[in-house]
């Protein structure tokens, strides 16, 4: 089970939504992909999906081309991408059974199966409605449902917790961690909440003009130490920049942390060290990047 | 694929004869029905007594012929506004509703989807008009006590024909367009606007009759009655029905609408871009 994006470039007109992508998912876990409004989260969800062709580049799943084998990639994946829409007239139960008959369930299968996805979204109360009359939070937890029918091996969920209250969006989040306890899926969210981000991902990627800033490859998430002072040997296997005579800022992984900071209080006379999230901080160099150019 | 299809058919179907549409669409095919029923009976055998005079050669014609011919003419129309309805939005709403998003992400080919959906709404059209139907059976056999089987029968068929042939036309406007209206008004203006001064103009400036367009060849439901095309000023009409051939020809430019029509409507959806 992989996800691969080779050379992917989109464009709508003239604007660039992506620009030249490399992207491998090789492991299960939670892939969280952070940027600011029109970064191209979306848009990488699209192409991912088979709903938006490339103008170049490969899109696999699973060593198949998405636009290719649309349908034996689909039946693999289950997917909610921008704000669900379902038809006015059919009733969210009814729609459930739709999607779990295309993924070949039915009977008795097909009615535990929408029990089980029912109850994991807590969308009980209004399924038997139709969709006309749902609330935006309401047909949220329907896409949702509708994207786990069949447990697919990969999920994309494209800013699940959008339109659903604080509550809601905490059992949200449960359900996206407890679908990941067992690290059999591949579940790739956007969210532009870094805290959600941070909380949840096994390895986040961080977009921004189409482009992938960084990528925090699997095995967590980098924190930033800025030291102080003098260091005699630096320990070997950090990445640093040396930003001042006297200052360094390390990438350490966090579960390195004690390690590292045994390491360079040997190596030298330690003044000060300063913590911050390789996320946070990609994401304030952004800020302040694209509000110089505006 | 079969069984797919099916799963499609019906969800669709389901959507459709619940929509506000179906009921809309019922509610003037049975005004329709009404207008035309009580015509039937107030002026069964006085019909002739409201030709004019320039037309008086078709007093010859048959009292029943002249009631089929009517409601015939009215039947022909009804399939274009029920396309309108149900056709004509039906991949510019994906679109325009967002629902592709859903859609075109479930393991399914798109053009099973199509298909699915264009049958699922030809389902539709035709249910509507089966109310106009069963009171024209009604009212025929209720006035002159029998019908003719064959012309009645060709007539439906010649119907059922055009309901797919303009509603895989209403599909390929569909597919062209992201947003409704822009559809709507596209399948209204071709056939209203373009077949009709197009079959008008090429008649009158060349003679020539245009049988290959839609709206011509739909004209073929009640010229089975009487040979009267009434989309053309022509003043040697016949009196008496539409010859087999014409019938073949009607048939064949309809199988051919929506042949090509759907064809073109699955290379467009395959390569449609969900924004």
């Amino acid at each position: 089970m992989n996800v691969r994006l080779k050379s992917v470039e989109k464009y709508y007109g003239k604007f660039r939504a992506l620009g030249a992508i490399n992207l491998e998912i090789n492991d299960p876990g939670i892939i969280t992909i952070l940027g600011p409004n029109g970064a191209g989260k979306t848009t990488m969800l699209k192409v991912m999906t088979g709903l938006s062709k490339p103008r170049k580049g490969i899109v696999e799943i699973d060593g198949n081309n998405i636009f290719e084998d649309r349908k034996k990639v689909l039946m693999k994946m289950g997917t909610l991408v921008e704000q669900p829409e379902f038809y006015t007239y059919i009733k969210g139960r009814e729609i459930l059974s739709f999607s779990a008959s295309l993924k070949g369930i039915s009977g008795e299968e097909m009615k535990a199966e929408i029990e089980r996805v029912v109850a994991a979204t807590g969308s009980n109360d209004f399924l038997d409605k139709k969709v006309g009359k749902y609330s935006r939070g309401m047909k949220q937890r329907l896409g949702i449902a509708t994207a786990l029918i069949g447990d697919p091996e990969i999920l994309i969920l494209d800013e699940p917790t959008f339109g659903i209250d604080p509550m809601g969006s905490l059992e949200i989040r449960e359900l996206i961690k407890n679908l990941n306890s067992r690290k059999e899926k591949i579940i790739i969210f956007t969210t532009h909440v870094i805290e959600e981000a941070i909380k949840l991902s096994d390895r986040i990627i961080i977009l921004n003009n189409g482009l992938i800033e960084y990528d925090a490859s699997n095995g967590g998430e980098y924190t930033l130490l800025k030291i102080s002072g003098e260091i005699g040997d630096i320990p070997p296997g950090y990445k640093y920049t040396r930003i001042s005579e006297n200052e360094y800022i390390f990438e350490v992984r966090e579960e390195e942390i004690p390690e590292f900071n045994r390491k360079i209080t040997k190596a030298g006379n330690i003044k000060y060290i300063e913590k911050s999230s390789m996320v946070e901080e990609t994401i304030r160099k952004i800020s302040v990047k694209n509000l110089k150019n505006s | 694929m079969s069984s797919n299809f099916f799963k499609v058919y019906f969800h669709y179907l389901k959507n459709y004869y619940r929509s506000r549409s179906f009921y809309i669409i019922l509610i003037i095919t049975i005004l329709a029905s009404i207008i035309i029923s009580y015509l039937t009976f107030r002026y069964s055998g006085k019909i002739n007594n409201l030709i004019p005079s320039k037309l008086s050669s078709l007093s010859k014609v048959s009292d029943e012929s002249l009631i089929l011919y009517l409601w015939a003419y009215i039947m022909s129309s009804l399939p274009v506004f029920s396309s309108v309805f149900f056709s004509s939005p039906a991949i510019s709403s994906e679109m325009e509703n967002r629902t592709a998003f859903y859609i075109f992400t479930q393991p399914v080919d798109r053009t099973v989807l199509i298909l699915g959906k264009y049958f699922a709404a030809v389902t539709a059209t035709i249910i509507s008009i089966l109310v106009y139907i069963i009171a024209e059976l009604i009212s025929i056999e209720a006035v002159y006590g029998f019908i003719e089987v064959n012309p009645f029968i060709l007539s439906l068929l010649m119907l059922v024909l055009f309901i797919f042939a303009i509603s895989a036309l209403s599909f390929l406007f569909s597919s062209l367009f992201d947003k409704n209206m822009y559809a709507y008004i596209s399948t209204f203006v071709t056939y209203f606007i373009i077949f009709y001064s197009a079959n008008i103009a090429l008649y009158l400036l060349y003679s020539y009759n245009a049988f290959f367009l839609l709206n011509n060849a739909s004209t073929i439901i009640e010229r089975v009655y009487i040979n009267i095309n009434p989309t053309l000023f022509v003043s040697n009409f016949s009196l008496n029905p539409a010859g087999i051939h014409d019938v073949i020809l009607s048939g064949t430019v309809f199988i051919f609408y929506t042949i090509v029509s759907l064809l073109l409507t699955f290379l467009i959806v395959e390569k449609k871009e969900v924004k």
